[in-house]
């Protein structure tokens, strides 16, 4: 009763998250967008946990210590699910470079592209004012006077940059 | 608990696994993204020892009835949350494997490093031979693209992951990307 409880309540959770994110994200800033997931993903996991221990109390009249532990599961399902859309098909459609340069290809695809038709339009200059721009706008760098420094001591995104420097270089180490 | 426990344990053996088995076949230069399949076999064992503790966990219901949070039958969840972490880790692995440098993390950590970094001084860490041309000829090996008569085209998987990415962009309505 519980698993089942447990697994249907994170996809419905899961599935709210994926319709909802698609009609509120057509009104925010790109250059807001990681700042917004994050809070939202937030937001939403802390209300499900909220519905979930009432409705646990209420209509199944669980014991405190199941419903903490089935609301725990249910976070690391949901935040879980979220890592990976976030990393795989919202960061590689929205930020990646590869997609990007496939874009540019594509509007052009009767006549071609040439190489410099390309660095024309997308260069490393366009590449870093994007990326400084969302990390502005994430809150990871601030910006004063034409100097960057970083805005927050402790961020998540900064972790997850040091284990993929520690992936990149156990990935690479001996190739 | 116990559930998940044990399928977070056989989650971590077989992230070392697989870290293991491809530091050693690159060691013999064969890089290969099919290590991933461990993580397959890692299913296998992690329904054959749940479906034990299941066992086990039955017959104790019969001595005591009253099922405590240590052995709250969480069996389907427990696969659920190991398919969700094993999802996380391949798309966290690929990224490295690919040799792509994240261009934000590279950025965080000069910034981080020198403590205060100017636009010009950001951007000359930079150049478009790192950006540009070696994703370039990474998808047309990949034949995503070919070129021809010094301009480049799409191959067809090329134009069909353009249709997807174009209709998922679209739902989002976004226009600023890369």
């Amino acid at each position: 009763m519980a698993d089942q409880y447990l697994i249907l309540f994170s996809i419905i959770n899961i599935l709210f998250f994926l319709v909802l994110h698609i009609i509120i994200f057509r009104y925010i800033e790109s250059s807001q967008v990681m700042k917004w997931i994050v809070n939202f993903a937030l937001i939403q996991g802390l209300i499900g946990i909220i519905v979930s221990t009432l409705w646990q109390k209420i209509i199944y009249q669980r014991a405190w210590e199941n419903i903490l532990l089935l609301d725990f599961i249910f976070l690391l399902i949901f935040w879980g699910f979220i890592i990976s859309y976030v990393l795989s098909l919202f960061g590689i459609t929205i930020t990646s470079i590869r997609i990007q340069l496939l874009s540019l290809i594509c509007a052009r695809q009767q006549e071609g592209l040439s190489y410099s038709e390309l660095i024309k339009k997308y260069n490393k200059r366009s590449i870093v004012k994007t990326r400084l721009a969302r990390l502005i706008g994430a809150g990871e760098i601030s910006s004063s006077g034409g100097v960057y420094q970083i805005a927050k001591p402790f961020s998540l995104f900064l972790w997850h940059t040091y284990l993929l420097v520690i992936m990149h270089k156990l990935l690479h180490q001996t190739s | 608990m116990i559930y998940i426990l044990t399928s977070f344990l056989i989650f971590i053996v077989t992230v070392a696994l697989q870290l293991c088995l491809h530091i050693i076949l690159v060691k013999y230069h064969y890089k290969t993204y099919k290590t991933i399949t461990l993580f397959l076999l890692g299913l296998i064992v992690n329904i054959l020892i749940l479906v034990n503790i299941k066992s086990i966990v039955l017959y104790r219901t019969f001595i005591q009835p009253q099922p405590s949070w240590w052995t709250l039958d969480l069996f389907w969840s427990s696969i659920f949350l190991y398919l969700i972490f094993t999802l996380d880790y391949i798309v966290f692995f690929t990224s490295p494997y690919i040799g792509d440098e994240s261009p934000s993390s590279k950025i965080l950590l000069h910034v981080k490093a020198k403590k205060k970094m100017t636009y010009q001084e950001i951007e000359r860490k930079f150049s478009d031979k790192d950006l540009i041309d070696k994703r370039l000829s990474d998808m047309r090996r990949s034949k995503l693209l070919i070129k021809s008569n010094s301009k480049y085209f799409l191959l067809p998987k090329g134009l069909l992951l353009m249709r997807i990415i174009s209709f998922y962009r679209n739902l989002l309505g976004w226009k600023l990307l890369g």
